[in-house]
């Protein structure tokens, strides 16, 4: 017996850390992905802030070239233009990271959708990568124009796959809210077993209905929108969900108001 | 006059002090029937198995909170928290609000990531026409 507690208690000592780091592992995986996006967000400002100054500048340079139509003003266009490109290139490649690690960190989107959704933007930074890379070698007027072209063909793809994750972003964010909603309507519920009896019990009882009418209507709104986004996806087409996601926003924003209400009178 | 052994001094006797017949009796061994209690140690291993989990639940709370970093704030400046009589802020209203305040950050209408502004249509020369 003594044995068996002595074990026991060696047991728990060493398993303790074991424990408390298994907590902190959960815990530090969601921090470190938030300031990975912090410092993904920083270097896309950076890189946003430098593009605009290549393309103000190309711009400036291929005005100059139109209007001496000079070898040197062509050499100074075609130099300047290839920095711009590489620096779009460069931003759009830092976006999509920037939109991949947003949708790690997401909580409420559908399995389902996040997994089509970060395979394609995985795909499609490699796509940029490539681009990157030609545009990199492309010195002189017919390689610049070439890499131009080549772009239009990723142009759609990636404001399409912008459309597609900032929808799923938006849903996501309302879908978290509204699933930890529901516990608090549980432990609102003056029906719910060891809630305290009070005086005011059936004045309750309708106050937490319309509560959880309201929930439903949220909950169907967001049914609506989850088969938007597959439907939408399927046939390629944009997603616009403003509507159905107002009423969410709206719907669940009356549902706090209630809720406290209800806790304030209890 | 007594006889002298060479070795002893003047003022000692002839006869050795144990054979003078006063001897003492050795003490008899106390014998006792009872077997003696051993006294047990589960209260102390039941209070050793107390300060051990009191320890573990310790090492794991701490590490929580100092990961989470968490500082308990009294938002007192809106005056949302309700306090309850005993000065206590309602958990379940805190709960509630804390959900709300992230709701405010989930508007659907602001985006988070907007589209870079970038030219899309960036070239030196005209596209061929196809």
């Amino acid at each position: 017996m003594k044995k068996t507690i002595v074990a026991f208690l060696f047991f728990l000592l060493m398993i303790s850390p074991v424990l408390a780091q298994a907590q902190v592992d959960l815990i530090s995986e969601k921090k470190s992905i938030i300031e990975e996006i912090a410092e993904v967000d920083r270097t896309y400002k950076g890189q946003l802030a430098e593009y605009r100054q290549a393309a103000d500048q190309f711009n400036i340079a291929k005005g100059q070239f139109t209007k001496l139509n000079t070898l040197a003003s062509l050499e100074v266009a075609v130099q300047d233009g290839r920095k711009a490109l590489l620096l779009r290139d460069r931003v759009l490649l830092t976006y999509l990271k920037l939109i991949e690690l947003k949708l790690l960190e997401s909580d409420g989107i559908n399995l389902e959708e996040k997994t089509i959704a970060l395979d394609m933007t995985k795909d499609l930074q490699q796509d940029f990568q490539a681009h990157l890379d030609l545009t990199n070698n492309a010195i002189d007027r017919v390689a610049v124009n070439q890499v131009a072209d080549d772009f239009e063909i990723l142009a759609p793809k990636i404001t399409s796959l912008s459309n597609y994750v900032s929808t799923l972003l938006r849903i996501g964010k309302l879908q978290t809210i509204y699933d930890h909603s529901i516990s608090l309507v549980e432990k609102t519920n003056p029906n719910a077993a060891g809630a305290e009896p009070s005086l005011k019990q059936n004045e309750m009882i309708r106050a937490h209905t319309e509560v959880v009418n309201l929930m439903e209507k949220i909950y169907t709104n967001l049914r609506y929108g989850w088969d938007e986004i597959r439907v939408a996806r399927e046939k390629e087409k944009p997603i616009d969900l403003a509507k159905s996601n107002a009423s969410v926003f709206a719907d669940l924003s009356q549902t706090m108001l209630f809720l406290a209400e209800i806790v304030s009178k209890r | 006059m007594q006889n002298l052994d060479s070795n002893q001094t003047q003022f000692a006797e002839i006869t050795p002090v144990f054979e003078s017949g006063s001897s003492s009796v050795p003490p008899k061994k106390i014998q006792n029937d009872e077997p003696v209690k051993k006294k047990s140690n589960l209260p102390l291993l039941v209070g050793a198995l107390a300060l051990v989990l009191a320890f573990v639940f310790l090492i794991i709370l701490i590490s929580v909170k100092l990961v989470m970093n968490t500082s308990p704030e009294n938002k007192t400046d809106d005056g949302r928290i309700v306090e309850q009589n005993n000065g206590q802020v309602d958990p379940l209203l805190d709960e509630i609000y804390d959900l709300d305040d992230q709701l405010q950050s989930s508007d659907p209408t602001i985006d988070e990531i907007p589209f870079p502004p970038v030219d899309m249509t960036l070239r030196l020369d005209a596209p061929k026409k196809k």
